[in-house]
């Protein structure tokens, strides 16, 4: 079910209604639990099994590794959520990866013969809540969570609909003392609602789910189409029309991507959920490092929490250790996003990135406290010269060609100043440069002003309801045609 | 829940809606080809010619006008051609400008319809089974009488109607002689892919030229209303390399069409397969716009100056 959908409107609504209006407040989450599996059902069918399955596996593992009096049942236990979960996502969204490496491979060796691909669906939001529950079981084994106490809960927990599909990813630690709380709330008092919609709330809610929408339909739909004009043959492209690919590029998929999480983030705003921000300006970070703490959050969190900090847990102060934990962690990022070597190459590239600048920090200790880096342009020149590599780095995202990212790459590099063909193709495509200006503005608007959505929602009632017109107006009238899906679906 | 909130939602969704659905009709109804808009220069022709209109889908859009008034400039002949192809067009939708059509007092309209246009839904019960399966059909089946009209006033691309309308205003309809979609050249696919990847759900949908469909009804209005204004009309089915119904469907398509030719009195071309041997088609529905695919072009003009001809008889 696609956010930007009459059918998921529909949906949102009715399930509003009814918690607003059901008197068994004692069974609204187990209405919600079976509102989220259908939600997932609805668009993947079948393989909404693989969410049941994950929940009960990490449940009873979870459980068990809380409960063990031994070490080694404690790792066993560990080893086998763990093998539960990779192995599922590891088996959809691999397998007919390393088959056809291995067929490369075969070929290489003059193997004359090949190993048939899966052609495997690739189950809806499966990378989301299996990072998800191997956060939970992670955290039991450290010792830093309690496991939760009934299957509800935990099941409320992972398949909780509005981040299912595409994130934020969420962590238990953050998300079960809320829901505890409702729940606990309701055994105090039944006269208490377990899931209140606040005003509050309702209206922050609706106006994140606004800005979300827009950013996705009216921005991402928009840009998208030069973006393929550009990279889906960049061959013969001069080095500002591949800029401009870039750039554009790089908006559409911050759109696309912030927009499902400020959508998520509102509906589970209304339902009464704080969701940590999964980005924060990330076009205005002015270091590597600064980047990833501001472009998908939870996921670079994930990583940093759950792999980069075990890597280099034992030797912080061997520069060597650093740089490989940060490349393999970033390889894992690149990994996550798609089994296809241009997300390795991304991710490779990212963290090449990372741990020079951290090296060169570690090397130049104050150089950040230095009087240029302090000053105006000194953070400017930051912010661009990080930019600058931030975009480079979208051409691995967005090209499997290789050919064509080798192009792409040093054409953006090795700037050649033609002009003639960029003017054309700025002729050609002068809505979605006018957007992607735009964009620009309300984006350094929304980094000066700070939270946009929040100013929105304390706004009187009329304002607040003419910039909804506003939001809504602008959609409908720039609406491509068809609901798009999100880019991070795919993933 | 707060109900003043929601009320206010409801608000900014009705005026939404309300600007909406005016701005993307306001457009094709209040069209005018002597228009060059507030910013331009452009003087109005000095010597105003007979117009002739054409009509219809994006199945016509290919025509080219320029090719088309260029060869009536050679011949002295003194009409003008306005190709007035509309996204997703059908004689459902094409009613509701019919009126604006005949303001701008065509002397000749042309209209090209679509067999697949005359098509309606087969409704069958859903079954437990494809309910279990496809739970969004189920849903789609239920609410499909309510979204029907909503999704006829929707436009194929809402943006390129909204920025047509702003440039229309600005600069009048551009191109000048292709108001309603961008005329640009696009590249040739060879049929053999085109009818590889072509991908139809043919059961779903059946052939139903009787008086009960809306589309068969506003046809006949249109005919009627430029019968009544003294325009001359001449229908074509517009060519497509994949038809959607059965051989057997266009016969009984074309005769139809016949009845009504001899019913009102006008003539009309069957161009459905005329070009499914040739390599000019830019997909399956739409003749690709290049030097190489002038055919369909050539074509309608001499249709059109053996129309004239016939006419002026």
């Amino acid at each position: 079910m696609l956010f930007n959908s009459l059918d998921f409107l529909v949906f949102f609504f009715v399930i509003l209604c009814i918690i607003s209006f059901f008197k068994f407040r004692r069974f609204q989450h187990l209405f919600l639990i079976f509102s989220s599996l259908f939600f997932l059902y609805y668009t993947d069918n079948y393989l909404v099994t693989l969410l049941i399955f994950t929940i009960l596996l990490h449940f009873y593992v979870g459980r068990e590794i809380y409960n063990s009096q031994t070490i080694i049942r404690k790792k066993i236990f560990f080893v086998i959520g763990l093998i539960g979960s990779i192995g599922v996502l590891g088996f959809f969204k691999y397998t007919d990866f390393v088959i056809s490496q291995l067929n490369v491979f075969g070929t290489i060796i003059d193997l004359n013969s090949e190993i048939p691909l899966l052609n495997l669906a690739l189950p809806i939001g499966i990378s989301f809540y299996t990072f998800q529950s191997m956060s939970y079981i992670i955290d039991i084994y450290r010792g830093s969570l309690k496991p939760s106490k009934t299957l509800k809960e935990y099941a409320f927990f992972v398949a909780f609909f509005p981040p299912l599909v595409a994130g934020p990813i969420l962590r238990a630690s953050e998300f079960l003392p809320q829901l505890r709380e409702k729940i606990s709330q309701n055994e105090v008092s039944q006269k208490l609602k377990l899931f209140v919609i606040t005003n509050t709330n309702l209206k922050f809610g609706i106006t994140l789910m606004s800005i979300g929408f827009f950013k996705k339909m009216f921005f991402s739909d928009n840009i998208g189409p030069i973006v393929n004009n550009i990279f889906s043959n960049p061959l013969g492209l001069e080095s500002f029309s591949i800029m401009i690919g870039t750039i554009a590029f790089g908006i559409q998929l911050y759109c696309d991507f912030s927009g499902y999480s400020d959508i998520a983030i509102g509906a589970a705003a209304i339902l009464g959920f704080k969701i940590p921000l999964n980005f924060n300006k990330p076009f205005f970070a002015s270091s590597p490092s600064d980047f990833w703490t501001r472009w998908h959050i939870s996921l670079s969190t994930w990583v940093r929490d759950y792999l980069y900090y075990p890597l280099v847990f034992k030797n912080r102060k061997s520069e060597g250790l650093v740089f490989i934990s940060l490349i393999i962690s970033m390889l894992l990022m690149g990994i996550w996003h798609g089994a296809s070597w241009n997300f390795l190459i991304w991710g490779g590239i990212h963290g090449l990135f990372l741990a020079c600048y951290t090296i060169l920090r570690k090397k130049f200790p104050t150089a950040s406290s230095n009087k240029f880096f302090k000053s105006k342009i000194g953070k400017i020149s930051s912010i661009l010269v990080t930019q600058y590599l931030i975009f480079f780095t979208f051409i691995a995202f967005w090209m499997k060609d290789f050919d064509h990212m080798a192009y792409a790459m040093k054409k953006y590099v090795l700037l050649d100043f033609s002009t003639a063909g960029t003017i054309e193709i700025i002729r050609d495509n002068e809505l979605p440069i006018l957007l992607m200006i735009l964009f620009m503005i309300l984006h350094f608007i929304s980094y000066k002003k700070g939270n946009i959505a929040e100013r929105i929602s304390k706004l009187k009632i009329h304002y607040w309801t003419s910039i909804l017109f506003i939001f809504f107006l602008s959609i409908a009238i720039f609406y491509v045609g068809s609901a798009r899906e999100f880019i991070y679906f795919q993933f | 829940m707060n109900f003043k909130l929601l009320l206010s939602v409801f608000v900014a969704i009705t005026f939404t809606g309300i600007i909406f659905s005016t701005s993307m009709s306001f457009y094709i109804n209040s069209y005018d080809p002597d228009w060059y808009g507030l910013l331009s220069n452009n003087s109005l022709d000095s010597t105003p010619k007979e117009k002739i209109f054409l009509l219809g889908s994006s199945t016509v859009y290919s025509v080219n006008s320029t090719f088309v008034n260029n060869y009536f400039a050679k011949n002295d002949v003194n009409y003008e051609f306005f190709n007035l192809a509309d996204m997703s067009d059908s004689p459902k939708k094409r009613i509701h400008s019919i009126s604006n059509i005949i303001s701008n007092n065509p002397a000749i309209v042309i209209y090209g319809i679509d067999v697949g246009d005359f098509r309606t839904e087969i409704k069958n019960e859903i079954s437990l089974e494809e309910i279990i399966i496809h739970p969004k059909n189920f849903f789609l089946y239920q609410f499909e009488d309510f979204m029907e009209p909503i999704r006829d006033k929707i436009p194929g691309s809402p943006k390129d109607r909204s920025l047509l309308t702003i440039k229309y205003f600005l600069f009048g309809p551009q191109p000048h002689h292709h108001p309603f979609i961008n005329f640009y050249e696009t590249s040739v696919t060879p049929t053999h892919e085109l009818k590889l990847n072509f991908n139809d759900n043919f059961e779903s949908k059946k052939l139903d030229l009787s008086d009960e469909n809306e589309e068969i009804k506003s046809l006949k209005v249109i005919i009627n209303e430029l019968k009544k204004n003294n325009i001359k009309l001449i229908l074509f089915t517009a060519p497509k390399l994949i038809q959607e119904v059965s051989d057997s469907d266009i016969q009984f398509f074309e005769k139809t069409l016949l009845t009504y030719s001899n019913e009102y009195n006008f003539p009309v071309y069957f161009l459905h397969d005329k070009y499914v041997e040739l390599e000019i088609w830019r997909d399956s529905q739409h003749v690709a716009i290049n030097n190489d695919t002038q055919i369909y072009t050539e074509n309608m003009t001499e249709i059109l100056l053996k129309e004239i001809k016939n006419f002026a008889i």
